[in-house]
């Protein structure tokens, strides 16, 4: 028996340690990687909630795990595009470096 | 799996998430960063089957260890940054920035979070917990429970309370018992009550308070089973959430049209796409010909 509060904190941690990463990091891959991370720990935070929603509202059964699953889609169809246009960023200009795009455009 | 040995594989699997999680945006070479997050990935999966999400661990584990990972790790290899070519991180103004915000992201969720009202994720359901935990046995002698004498006479919480008012006061249901007086009875009745507790916010609150006794043969045990389980997960997500199912898979195929355009050649050139990747001159070329 664990309680709601723990597994939101958790999550908490875990979105916390993406936005961390998102802001400080240059390097697109890890940033692509904190944005991962970041998703996961909302979903973590949509199957505990869920569970415990249904406790009252059985007919909702499933909804936040059906949430998460959308968000896994989401998180997939993310993952593609981003390595996609950083593999094109790659094949242009040799850098995988986000400051170095900031410049690009002068 | 009893309650001890849960919160045990909990307490571990959410060590190890936060931990890696730590590791991934520390880490300055990607691929070790992917490492550790294949790592969050499969605790993840734990947390997700210690919730009683067993479909959802699955595909945690097929989608994002085995498919997300693994692209991740493709386009790591093919780039094939020199450690001299990895972009050199900011410096400690910069960290400490990027720290501060984050910081503030987790204290503002930790208030938030600490100052609900929040029950425990329990086994089993709660009215069949709440009748285990005060032995709740004769239906039609007790009088009525007020909220504040549930939560004194019975140590629950706020909202434990509330969802134990409408059957506490029904019919005055609620009554201490010795376990082996009532082990027999137990068994029928935690069913009936169960389904009562969960049923409080559609129509059962009205049928609680009427006078139709509420018949459902199934104990809380077998709608338990049926909770969570890939089968109740696949009847739902087909049925009554059938349209956020084909959206997802619209988007994920937007996506994966998207992908393949983004990362075609384009038409004049005819070699191979693979190996050539990195020499500078083909990406001038290249260039050329989007120009």
């Amino acid at each position: 028996m664990f309680s709601l509060k723990a597994c939101l904190f958790l999550s908490s941690i875990l979105f916390s340690a993406g936005v961390y990463g998102v802001l400080a990091r240059r390097n697109i891959l890890v940033v692509l990687m904190s944005l991962e991370l970041m998703l996961n720990a909302v979903n973590l935070a949509l199957v505990a909630g869920g569970r415990v929603f249904t406790y009252t509202n059985p007919e909702m059964a499933h909804t936040g795990q059906m949430f998460a699953l959308t968000v896994i889609a989401v998180a997939a169809a993310e993952a593609a595009i981003g390595l996609s246009i950083l593999l094109l960023i790659w094949r242009r200009w040799q850098t995988i470096d986000l400051r170095d795009l900031c410049r690009m455009h002068s | 799996m009893n309650d001890f040995v849960t919160t045990l594989l909990f307490g571990a699997s959410a060590t190890v998430s936060a931990v890696s999680s730590l590791l991934v945006v520390t880490r300055r070479n990607p691929i070790y960063a992917a490492l550790n997050l294949i790592i969050l990935f499969g605790s993840m999966a734990v947390n997700f089957w210690l919730l009683g999400a067993e479909f959802l661990g699955f595909m945690q584990l097929l989608v994002y260890a085995g498919a997300i990972m693994v692209l991740y790790i493709f386009v790591i290899m093919l780039i094939n940054p020199r450690d001299d070519r990895l972009p050199d991180e900011g410096g400690l103004a910069e960290r400490g920035v990027a720290a501060g915000v984050a910081v503030l992201v987790f204290g503002l969720l930790f208030t938030a979070i600490q100052g609900a009202d929040l029950i425990n994720i329990k086994e089993k359901l709660p009215g069949a917990v709440a009748l285990e935990d005060t032995r709740v046995a004769a239906l039609d002698e007790i009088p009525r429970l007020s909220r504040d004498e549930l939560k004194e006479t019975y140590g629950l919480s706020e909202s434990e309370a509330e969802m134990a008012l409408p059957i506490a006061s029904r019919d005055g249901a609620i009554r201490v018992k010795a376990r082996e007086a009532v082990e027999t009875q137990y068994r029928e009745s935690v069913g009936k009550l169960a389904i009562d507790f969960t049923q409080l916010n559609s129509e059962g609150v009205r049928r609680l308070h009427g006078t139709e006794p509420i018949v459902d043969t199934r104990t809380a045990e077998e709608i338990w089973e049926t909770h969570g389980q890939t089968r109740a997960f696949g009847l739902s997500m087909f049925g009554k959430h059938l349209l956020v199912f084909e959206l997802a898979s619209v988007l994920v195929l937007i996506a994966i049209v998207g992908a393949v355009h983004m990362s075609l050649r384009p038409r004049r050139r005819r070699r191979p796409a693979a190996g050539d990747a990195e020499q500078p001159s083909s990406a001038e070329e290249q260039e050329a010909a989007h120009v």
